[in-house]
């Protein structure tokens, strides 16, 4: 035990060189994932390996369904006299106009 | 005459609407399938051809499946939201109106279903001086009966109505806006599992020679 309480293995965390991958912190690259599942209750990624690392201590838990509003468009971003078939300005769609003409 | 970008001065500043004329739009929102009461809601005002609108004159506004086969094509995916059933839209002083213009909607192959007519809805003209309104669609799920609110001028028009407005009141559960009213609901049978998941916003109006004019265009959930 050294100065202030520390010892020598102390030393890599007050490096502050906490990069992904270095085991002094908790991470989670989500390779382990299968594609297209919920987030809600996977509980993948590596805590730190050092005894004052920090740690994972629980599963994701993934809020969804706000509320509120969640696309809109202006179209201030258009110029005059353009179509509309294909114009993709707004927030929040996932998709560009499909015009229809009659 | 396909759905254009207009950009006109009001009030001092650019405002830029999607006019459709003869045309309907569609567009697809990921807001999934989780929701109780989705709002679609336009910022509008419409052009003016001099003289009543006659002839069942067709403006709808809601969710489709899909941006395929729209509320306005010969034969739609699904449709499910709002559509004028007025035979005639009378001309005001500065807009159009019926007492009984919208009423809830569905539309599955040729087939359009409507519901009780909420009452008098007022679209404003732009050729009187802007006066921009809010036109909106709560569409809450049930089984099998869906249920529909409508927000809308329903009176002569006396204030310009702004984006800022529009999308505060596109938050709020219970709009309220000088000269709008918010109608009570009518219920429509609507049956997504047979009929196609709902997940794009479509609008259409059969006139050419009145254009409608949406300034802004926007969804919200509610619950």
């Amino acid at each position: 035990m050294g100065m202030f309480g520390l010892s020598l293995f102390d030393l890599p965390f007050l490096t502050n060189n906490h990069t992904l991958g270095t085991g002094n912190i908790p991470s989670d690259s989500a390779e382990s994932y299968a594609d297209g599942i919920g987030l809600n209750g996977i509980s993948g990624g590596v805590n730190g390996s050092h005894v004052y690392s920090l740690s994972w201590t629980t599963e994701y838990f993934d809020h969804n369904n706000y509320t509120g509003i969640l696309a809109s468009d202006d179209a201030e971003s258009y110029s005059d006299g353009v179509a509309l078939n294909g114009l993709s300005g707004g927030t929040g769609h996932s998709g560009a106009y499909v015009n229809h003409d009659y | 005459m396909a759905s254009t970008i207009k950009v006109r001065t009001i009030s001092a500043a650019t405002e830029t609407a999607i006019s459709v004329a003869n045309s309907g739009f569609a567009r697809s929102i990921n807001f999934g399938t989780g929701w109780t009461t989705i709002r679609v809601g336009l910022h509008l005002h419409m052009n003016n051809t001099g003289a009543d609108l006659t002839g069942t004159p067709r403006f709808a506004l809601g969710l489709c499946k899909g941006t395929t086969n729209l509320f306005g094509d010969s034969s739609t995916d699904h449709f499910v939201g709002i559509c004028t059933t007025a035979a005639t839209w009378t001309l005001g002083g500065s807009y159009y109106f019926n007492g009984s213009l919208f009423s809830p909607a569905k539309r599955v192959g040729s087939t359009l279903t409507t519901g009780t007519t909420f009452g008098q809805s007022v679209i404003a003209r732009l050729d009187t001086g802007a006066k921009r309104s809010c036109c909106f669609v709560d569409i809450t799920k049930g089984s099998p009966n869906y249920s529909f609110r409508h927000f809308c001028l329903s009176n002569v028009p006396t204030t310009d109505v702004s984006a800022a407005s529009f999308l505060t009141q596109m938050e709020s559960p219970t709009p309220a806006l000088t000269t709008h009213t918010f109608y009570t609901a009518q219920t429509l049978a609507v049956d997504e599992t047979a009929n196609g998941t709902l997940d794009s916003i479509c609008v259409s109006w059969d006139r050419l020679t009145a254009p409608i004019e949406i300034c802004d265009i926007a969804l919200a959930r509610l619950a």
